[in-house]
């Protein structure tokens, strides 16, 4: 009798979690979603802009990249790899990012050990004296998707003048606890406003110089 | 490349070498003692202040950016050279000890400028980074014995043999500037070299002329800030002693003055100093360039920039 009993008890059992499977799985079905979806909508659109979060750069992936015309002929390569700082950016892009960024300069990569030091020497960013590149920016006008014009402070060799650079953001990645954000800065400065005038005049070196910034940050929660 | 090379060694030496020559080589120059006396000085410090002009512009005083200190030191150097040479010139009695204390006055003035920057409503700052006042108080010593210590040599020896030994120390540091790859440092030194090897030229054919205790003064002054500033404000990789070691190797004339040296011939004392100087400075380069990867490695990025 006990015996029987509990056979009906298990099949009971069986067939209710069928069941909650069952329904599991319709919740998942595409045309569920769809309708959930559709249904989310009217609040996402009078939802208010992504608060802005803080993200601490990274410094295995940022890094400065800049060219400068030699002798009127070609265009050389160098990169800053010491990048740090922090970006206040908001997911969704509704506003634009703040930087305060912050490279050293003798972190200067050229690819020739003589050539770092001379760059980082007296005759340019005189390293000993002024030891780092500083970014902070003070304003952002979009330009399209995810894109701006931003403007801000650039501090080098012991000089401020304000700049403006075009800047994207190249992404947001992670999950609802880890996120990563990725920027692309391009501006091009010259040099001797900044007090580094060797061989301006002469056309030794170009006055300008392009620099391009690839930004990745961690949210800091 | 060739217009930075004209701009930053050709013509400077030609400007402050030019003036050496006139002075010592037209009769008419030559006459006045004193014009001879403090032409070497003066020849040296337009010649190193127009190269750094030419690389850097007019030096500021105070001076914003430390490299200035560079082109001031050329102006320093012309200053010490006109009042150097009113201490009294070389083979007339000297009024003791007037030589003596401008020497003085003149390593406190190179160890107290800053602070005289101070005094004149500026900020104090050392001369290089990293340089403290035990840097400053170094600097005006060097400049008061070497001057002290090279003044029996301006004495006893007028004529080429000055000028050669300090072409031939110039001629050292500047490869050494260009290991530390500092370009300004390297064009000025080459351009000391050049108005010394002029000079000597000219002392040879102008009836030996002396460069003067002014001459002398402005030649320590150069010895001893542009290789203190090589040496605080580059990256080179190479011991710091190399840049002292060319820069002191004048002094090794001192006890070639002793008595017993003086009985060898006139051409034997002059190889015999000319061959110890550049065994220091030569010791010195090679050091420099060893350690900085080699003396191909010198110019491995294709030129001066």
């Amino acid at each position: 009798m006990f015996q029987r009993r509990s056979r009906i008890a298990r099949g009971l059992l069986a067939v209710s979690l069928l069941g909650s499977v069952g329904v599991a799985a319709g919740l998942s079905s595409p045309a569920l979603n769809e309708a959930s979806a559709t249904s989310a909508n009217p609040a996402t659109t009078t939802a208010p802009a992504a608060a802005p979060l803080t993200f601490k750069l990274d410094p295995v992936h940022c890094m400065a990249l800049f060219r400068i015309h030699h002798v009127g002929a070609g265009r050389f390569w160098g990169m800053f790899d010491d990048v740090s700082g922090t970006v206040v950016y908001p997911e969704d892009g509704s506003t634009a990012p703040t930087f305060d960024v912050t490279v050293k300069v003798e972190s200067v990569h050229t690819g020739t050990e003589k050539l770092n030091r001379t760059i980082i020497g007296p005759q340019f960013f005189d390293a000993k004296e002024f030891d780092s590149i500083r970014f902070v920016s003070t304003g952002g006008k979009s330009t399209g998707d995810k894109t701006w014009e931003m403007t801000g402070d650039l501090t080098m060799h012991g000089v401020t003048k304000p700049i403006t650079a075009m800047v994207e953001c190249t992404g947001v990645a992670g999950n609802p606890v880890q996120k990563k954000v990725g920027f692309e800065a391009i501006f091009t400065v010259k040099r001797s406003e900044f007090g580094m005038n060797w061989g301006v005049k002469n056309k030794a070196l170009g006055d300008d110089v392009r620099m391009v910034v690839g930004l990745e940050g961690d949210w800091v929660r | 490349m060739i217009k930075t090379v004209i701009l930053s060694m050709f013509l400077p030496i030609l400007a402050g070498g030019g003036l050496v020559a006139l002075c010592w080589l037209l009769p008419p120059l030559r006459k006045w003692k004193w014009l001879s006396g403090v032409t070497y000085g003066l020849g040296l410090a337009v010649g190193v202040f127009a190269s750094f002009a030419a690389e850097n512009g007019i030096p500021e005083f105070p001076p914003t950016e430390r490299r200035q200190w560079l082109g001031l030191a050329a102006v320093l150097a012309a200053v010490f050279a006109i009042f150097g040479s009113a201490t009294g010139q070389p083979g007339k009695e000297r009024s003791w000890p007037s030589t003596e204390l401008f020497a003085v006055l003149a390593g406190a003035v190179v160890a107290c400028l800053p602070f005289l920057v101070q005094w004149g409503g500026g900020e104090l700052r050392p001369y290089f980074s990293g340089a403290g006042p035990a840097d400053q108080i170094a600097m005006g010593l060097a400049v008061t014995v070497g001057f002290l210590a090279l003044d029996r040599v301006v004495e006893s020896r007028p004529g080429a043999t000055l000028p050669l030994v300090l072409f031939i120390t110039f001629a050292g540091l500047a490869p050494i500037a260009d290991a530390a790859s500092w370009i300004t440092l390297t064009f000025m030194f080459a351009v000391a070299a050049g108005i010394s090897l002029i000079a000597a030229i000219a002392a040879r054919f102008g009836g030996a002329p002396s460069i003067g205790r002014g001459g002398l003064l402005a030649a320590v002054v150069i010895l001893v800030f542009l290789p203190a500033a090589g040496y605080r404000q580059t990256y080179g990789e190479f011991p710091w002693w190399t840049w002292g070691l060319a820069a002191a190797a004048p002094l090794i004339l001192l006890p070639l003055e002793h008595p017993w040296f003086g009985k060898l011939p006139a051409w034997g004392g002059l190889v015999l100093r000319l061959v110890l100087v550049a065994a220091i400075v030569g010791t010195a380069v090679m050091v420099a360039l060893q350690a900085s990867g080699g003396v191909d490695a010198a110019n491995d990025y294709g030129g001066f920039n």
